[in-house]
């Protein structure tokens, strides 16, 4: 059971923290957390806590991190947790001092909420990986079509039906470029 | 109460997301929200007699943008691999999941949950390749977060292998 307790320490830090818009817990023990300034009214507004596994999860990668980077701070993933209508996106940041492992949590919004900018390129992905499709599923019939019109042209034929087999085959050589399999979607690691 | 962690992956927009939420609060959206980062959601349910907390961790969608940490599947009691039927690409990718979970998370049970069933008029996962992987011993399990098809069974099933590992 997750169990944080209001207890705020220094009423300038509070106001420091309420102006970063951070929240600054320290780590008791397994799912016990510490309030070192007042929380950010979204941060306490966070469903049940719903998050915290993967606060746990970054306080143990943190702990080791930290036996071995004296005066490190260890960064987080990026994680979401629901609060109310709103699915917020955070970040920890976890430093040691004098023993004791404090967390910085900040909500990521603005230019440093990558999720608009993801959805887009996942979404153009998407599209391309449509297309690809629709273009590879045409290659077989295009091909056969092509075919019967390398037959055609191999048979004797009048200057009318000439002409017309001219025509098929110019449309056919614009409709294969057109289809040709399309290039892979530029990805950015 | 056993708590037991349960990680979902799977190639991006294969419905990971969706599965959750049809799953832990019965609601699902058509508009796609690529996840970003990693998202937990709880949902206590009752398996042979026994009542488990299932700790459910959403991965966001392996691609050319975001690789997930191995370190995320260190603890997990089993996985649901999700593939869209409709995208054949998301079966080859979550064959590569399998065997990078196997690693780090070790001989854990998981389900293959084949996901987006209500479209079978574009379903594109050949037939042959369950099969074999049918074959392997995976647990397949065809679902639908839109219809609710299959989204219980394949929890459950993932949920009741795990505590026949742990006996």
């Amino acid at each position: 059971m997750t169990n944080v307790t209001q207890e705020v320490f220094d009423p300038a830090l509070g106001e420091v923290m309420r102006v970063l818009d951070l929240a600054i817990v320290e780590w008791v023990a397994d799912e016990q957390y510490r309030p070192l300034a007042r929380l950010p009214e979204w941060f306490t507004g966070t469903a049940s806590w719903m998050s915290l596994p993967f606060l746990q999860h970054f306080v143990d990668e943190a702990r080791r991190y930290l036996h071995d980077h004296l005066g490190g701070v260890l960064a987080s993933d990026q994680f979401t947790t629901q609060s109310g209508d709103q699915e917020l996106l955070l970040r920890a940041r976890a430093l040691k001092i004098n023993r004791r492992l404090v967390l910085a949590i900040e909500r990521l919004e603005g230019a440093s909420d990558i999720r608009p900018v993801l959805r887009k390129a996942r979404q153009q992905a998407l599209d391309h990986e449509v297309l690809t499709n629709k273009a590879r599923a045409i290659q077989k019939p295009l091909a056969a079509v092509s075919e019967a019109v390398a037959a055609l042209q191999r048979v004797e034929l009048s200057d009318e039906q000439r002409r017309r087999v001219d025509a098929l085959v110019a449309s056919l050589q614009k409709l294969q470029a057109a289809a040709a399999p399309l290039p892979a979607a530029r990805k950015r690691r | 109460m056993i708590q037991k962690k349960i990680c979902m992956l799977g190639s991006f927009a294969v419905g990971k997301t969706s599965l959750v939420s049809r799953y832990v609060t019965s609601i699902f959206s058509d508009k796609y929200l690529s996840t970003v980062g990693v998202k937990v959601d709880k949902k206590t349910i009752t398996v042979a007699e026994e009542e488990v907390t299932l700790v459910l961790w959403d991965l966001y969608g392996e691609d050319g943008f975001q690789t997930v940490q191995k370190s995320y599947l260190r603890g997990a009691a089993g996985y649901l691999l999700v593939v869209d039927g409709t995208r054949f690409e998301t079966f080859a990718a979550a064959r590569e999941l399998q065997k990078m979970a196997a690693q780090v998370a070790g001989d854990v049970p998981f389900v293959l949950a084949l996901n987006k069933a209500d479209l079978a008029a574009e379903w594109q996962v050949d037939e042959r390749a369950l099969f074999e992987v049918a074959d392997a011993g995976w647990r397949i399990v065809r679902t639908s977060a839109k219809t609710g098809l299959g989204v219980e069974e394949a929890f459950e099933r993932v949920t009741r292998a795990m505590l026949e590992q742990q006996t």
